[in-house]
C-alpha cells in the first residue's frame, strides 16, 4: 500500500500478548470466579504468566505496530489464535501478558447486525445496531438515509427483519457498519455472506476506508489479505509461525501447512488404484516438492493398477488446481491419437510444452472414466502437487509468454 | 463522531485507580444513554408488539397478587391486622414496589442476556446495560401508576402533597435494587444458579417484607430482623407517599438511601474490573 501523503501516526501498538484459556468450562467457570475475586482485592497483582490445571495458551507472545494506512493480515488454521487476538486488540478481554494502546475510534466489523431484534423493523433495527457501534442519535438521523441506500433494501425497511433473507441481514449490517467513521477498523470473516455484488461493494468500500485507517484483517481468502494487506502475521496454535511485509511468503507458508501430500479419493468402483505419480521423471512420493520453470515442459506419469485385465482404454483426465482449489486448467489430448489394449498395470505419461502458469503451487486431480463425462471410475483429488518458479509473481494464474512491438503511428 | 483522539491501552492488571475506573463508570453511564434508551426501546416494543394484551401484562402480576390476598382476607383465610388504607390499594401499592425492586435487581443481568452474543464481538459501553434495566423498570412503573391512579379513584383514596415526593421514593428504590443487582451480575452472568435462585428467594423475602401485609411488631428476635429489614421503610415508604400516609424510620430510610449510594459506586466499580472476565467466559 502506497502512502497516500496523509499523516501516518502509529495508531495500534501490540507489545507482547498473550492470553490463556482453559479447555473444561467447569474449571473456566471456577477459574473466572477466582479472577473475578481477585481482580477486586487491591495489591494481589495475580501470578498471570503461569498456566493453571487444564489451561493452554491461546496466544503468545504476539507483536506489531500498525500507522495510518497500513494494513496488517491475520491468517492461520481454524483455531490458531486469530479472533481471541482480535478480542484482546479491541478491548473485550484483557490480556494474560502484554500491552495493547489504541489511538483514536475503533471499529469492529466482527458482528454485523448486531443488536438486531427480528420482531422490529429495518429501520428500528438501524437505530439499535448503530447504538450499539457507537453512534449518537444525529449520527444516525443524519445518516439513515444514506445507510438505506447503501443498503439496497428501501422496499422492505419497514418489514419486520424476520422476514429478510440472511443476505438481506448482511447487506443491512454491513450498511450501518460501512457509516463508521474508525481509525483503527478490525475485519473479522465476516464479508463472505451476500451475493457477489454485494461483497464486490464491501471490499470497495473497505477500499475506500482503508487510507484513513490502521486495519487488522483477519481472512481466509488470501486474494484479498494479498491484495490489501502490507503485513502479515501467520498464526499457528496462537504462536507466529511467521511475521513480516512479505505477504506473499506468509501465504505460501500458510498453503503449505495443507500440503499433507495425502491422495484424497472422491469416488471409487473399486476397480482401479493409483500408483506412483511422476512429475518430469521425479517420483511425487520420494521428493518433496517438484519444481518446474516457467515455460519449461511438464510430463505427468500416472501409473494405474486394474483389478482385472483392462483391455479397452478408459478415459484418463487430469486437471490442475492452484493452492486455493480453483480449477486453472485441464490437460487436453487428442484421443484420435490414443489407442490400444491395456493389461493390469498401464502408465499414463501426459506431456505438456512450454507451461506458461504463474508462480506458485498447483495441484493436479484425477479423473478416470469409461466414456468422456460418462461411467466414474476413480476420481481422486491432489494425486500430485508441483511448483511453478519464476523470478517475478503474479497474481492471475497464468503468466502467459508474449510479444509486444511498438511502431510510430 | 470527529471528537478529540483518545488512547486506550489494555493490559494484564488493573492499572488504573479505583477513582479513575469509577469516573470512567459514571462518565460512560451518561454518554451510553444513546444505547441504553435504544436497548430498552428495542427490548419493549418487541415485547408488546409480539402480544395481543400489550401494555396490559405489566399490571397482570401486581393485580392477580392483589387478588388472591383479598381473596383471602375477605375469606378470612387468614387475618390480618388493620392496614389503615383499602386493602386493595395496599396490596397494589406494596407488589409495585416489590415488582420494581426485583425487575431492577435482575435487571441488569437480563438486559445482559439479551446481548450476550454482541458482548463478545463488539466493544460497547457496557454500562448502558445497567441504564436500559432502569429504563424499562421506569417504563413498567409508568403503566402501573396509571393502573393506579384508576384505583386511588375508585376507593376515594386520599391523596396528599407528599405524592410529589413519589420520585425520590421510586429513585430510592431503583437505586437500592441496581446497586444489589450490579453486585450479583458478574457471578450471575458465570453461573445461571444465580438468577434461578433469586426467584424463590425474592418470594420467601416478599413475606419477611410489608409488601401483602403490615408487619406485626413482635418484640423479640423476628420481630427486629421484620423492623431492620431495610426493605421495610423502603416497600412502607413508598406506600405512604402514594396514598398520603407519614413517612416511617425516618432517619433508618435515609441512611438505606445513603448506603445504596455508596452500594451502587462499588458494585460499579466492581462491575466494571469484572466484566472483561466474565467476556472471556460467557463468550459466545
Amino acid at each position: 500500500m502506497e502512502d497516500k501523503g496523509i499523516n501516518r501516526e502509529t495508531l495500534v501498538e501490540v507489545n507482547n500478548i498473550s492470553k490463556k484459556f482453559c479447555k473444561d468450562l467447569k474449571t473456566s467457570l471456577y477459574y473466572g470466579l477466582l479472577d473475578t475475586m481477585k481482580s477486586v482485592v487491591p495489591f494481589s497483582k495475580s501470578e498471570n504468566n503461569t498456566l493453571r490445571a487444564k489451561e493452554f495458551w491461546a496466544v503468545k507472545d504476539i507483536s506489531f505496530t500498525l500507522r495510518r494506512g497500513e494494513c496488517i493480515g491475520l491468517i492461520g488454521h481454524n483455531g490458531a489464535g486469530k479472533s481471541t487476538l482480535l478480542k484482546i486488540i479491541n478491548g473485550l478481554i484483557n490480556p494474560d501478558e502484554g500491552r495493547v494502546v489504541l489511538t483514536g475510534k475503533v471499529g469492529a466489523l466482527i458482528e454485523l447486525g448486531a443488536g438486531f431484534n427480528p420482531i422490529l423493523t429495518g429501520r428500528e433495527n438501524i437505530y439499535n445496531n448503530a447504538a450499539v457501534l457507537g453512534f449518537s442519535r444525529n449520527e444516525v438521523d443524519e445518516k439513515i438515509d444514506s445507510i438505506i441506500a447503501f443498503s439496497e433494501i428501501e422496499d422492505f425497511i419497514d418489514s419486520p427483519v424476520q422476514n429478510y433473507s440472511s443476505g438481506m441481514k448482511v447487506r443491512l449490517g454491513f450498511a450501518v457498519a460501512a457509516h463508521m467513521e474508525p481509525d483503527v477498523l478490525i475485519v473479522d470473516e465476516v464479508l463472505a455472506v451476500g451475493d457477489l455484488g454485494f461483497v464486490l461493494k464491501c471490499f470497495q468500500q473497505i477500499d475506500e476506508i482503508l487510507p484513513n485507517t490502521a486495519m487488522i484483517f483477519v481472512s481466509h481468502n488470501m486474494p484479498m489479505v494479498s491484495r490489501i494487506c502490507n503485513q502479515i502475521i501467520l498464526m499457528d496454535h496462537g504462536v507466529v509461525q511467521y511475521q513480516g511485509n512479505d505477504v506473499s511468503k506468509g501465504i505460501d507458508m500458510y498453503y503449505s501447512t495443507f500440503n499433507t501430500g495425502d491422495k484424497n479419493i472422491v469416488f471409487t468402483d473399486d476397480s482401479t488404484e493409483v500408483g506412483h505419480v511422476h512429475i518430469n521423471g521425479l517420483d511425487t512420493e520420494q521428493c518433496d516438492i517438484v519444481s518446474v520453470n516457467w515455460l519449461d515442459d511438464l510430463h505427468v506419469s500416472v501409473d494405474l493398477n486394474f483389478k482385472t485385465k483392462r483391455g479397452k482404454l478408459p478415459n484418463v483426465n487430469l486437471s490442475i488446481f492452484d493452492k486455493e482449489y480453483r480449477g486453472v486448467a485441464v490437460l487436453s489430448i487428442d484421443e484420435r491419437e490414443v489407442s490400444g489394449d491395456i493389461g493390469t498395470k498401464a502408465r499414463f505419461t501426459f506431456s505438456h510444452k512450454e507451461l506458461q502458469l504463474s508462480k506458485g503451487m498447483y495441484s493436479i486431480n484425477l479423473i478416470i472414466s469409461e466414456k468422456k463425462n460418462t461411467s466414474p471410475i476413480l476420481r481422486v483429488n491432489d494425486i500430485a502437487k508441483f511448483q511453478v518458479s519464476y523470478k517475478e509473481e503474479v497474481w492471475p494464474p497464468f503468466m502467459l509468454k508474449t510479444n509486444l512491438k511498438v511502431e510510430n503511428a | 463522531m470527529k471528537e478529540t483522539k483518545n488512547v486506550r491501552i489494555y493490559t494484564p492488571n488493573v492499572d488504573n485507580s479505583i477513582f479513575s475506573i469509577f469516573l470512567e463508570g459514571l462518565k460512560n453511564l451518561y454518554s451510553s444513554h444513546f444505547l441504553a434508551y435504544q436497548i430498552a426501546k428495542r427490548d419493549i416494543s418487541a415485547q408488546y408488539r409480539q402480544s395481543f394484551l400489550g401494555l396490559l401484562w405489566s399490571v397482570v402480576l401486581p393485580l392477580s397478587t392483589a387478588a388472591v390476598w383479598i381473596f383471602m382476607k375477605n375469606s378470612n383465610t387468614v387475618s390480618l391486622s388493620d392496614t389503615g388504607i383499602y386493602y386493595p390499594v395496599f396490596v397494589f401499592t406494596g407488589t409495585m414496589a416489590w415488582a420494581i425492586l426485583t425487575e431492577t435487581i435482575m435487571g441488569t443481568i437480563n438486559v445482559t442476556q439479551t446481548m450476550r452474543s454482541t458482548l463478545s464481538k463488539i466493544n460497547f459501553p457496557k454500562e448502558a446495560l445497567i441504564t436500559a434495566g432502569i429504563y424499562k423498570t421506569l417504563f413498567n412503573v409508568f403503566i402501573k401508576l396509571i393502573i393506579l391512579s384508576i384505583l386511588l379513584f375508585v376507593f376515594k383514596q386520599d391523596i396528599s402533597w407528599s405524592i410529589s415526593l413519589f420520585p425520590i421514593a421510586l429513585f430510592m428504590m431503583i437505586l437500592f435494587g441496581t446497586s444489589i443487582g450490579l453486585l450479583i451480575t458478574p457471578i450471575g452472568l458465570l453461573y445461571g444458579d444465580v438468577g434461578k435462585l433469586m426467584t424463590p428467594f425474592m418470594q420467601v423475602l416478599m413475606y419477611f417484607s410489608p409488601v401483602v401485609f403490615v408487619l406485626p411488631t413482635y418484640d423479640n428476635a423476628i420481630g427486629r430482623i421484620l423492623y431492620y429489614n431495610p426493605l421495610t421503610p423502603l416497600v412502607n415508604n413508598f406506600r405512604n407517599i402514594l396514598v398520603g400516609q407519614n413517612f416511617e424510620q425516618v432517619s433508618y430510610y435515609i441512611s438505606i438511601g445513603l448506603g445504596s449510594l455508596l452500594l451502587f459506586c462499588i458494585a460499579l466499580i466492581f462491575y466494571k474490573i469484572t466484566i472483561p472476565i466474565i467476556t472471556e467466559r460467557i463468550g459466545g
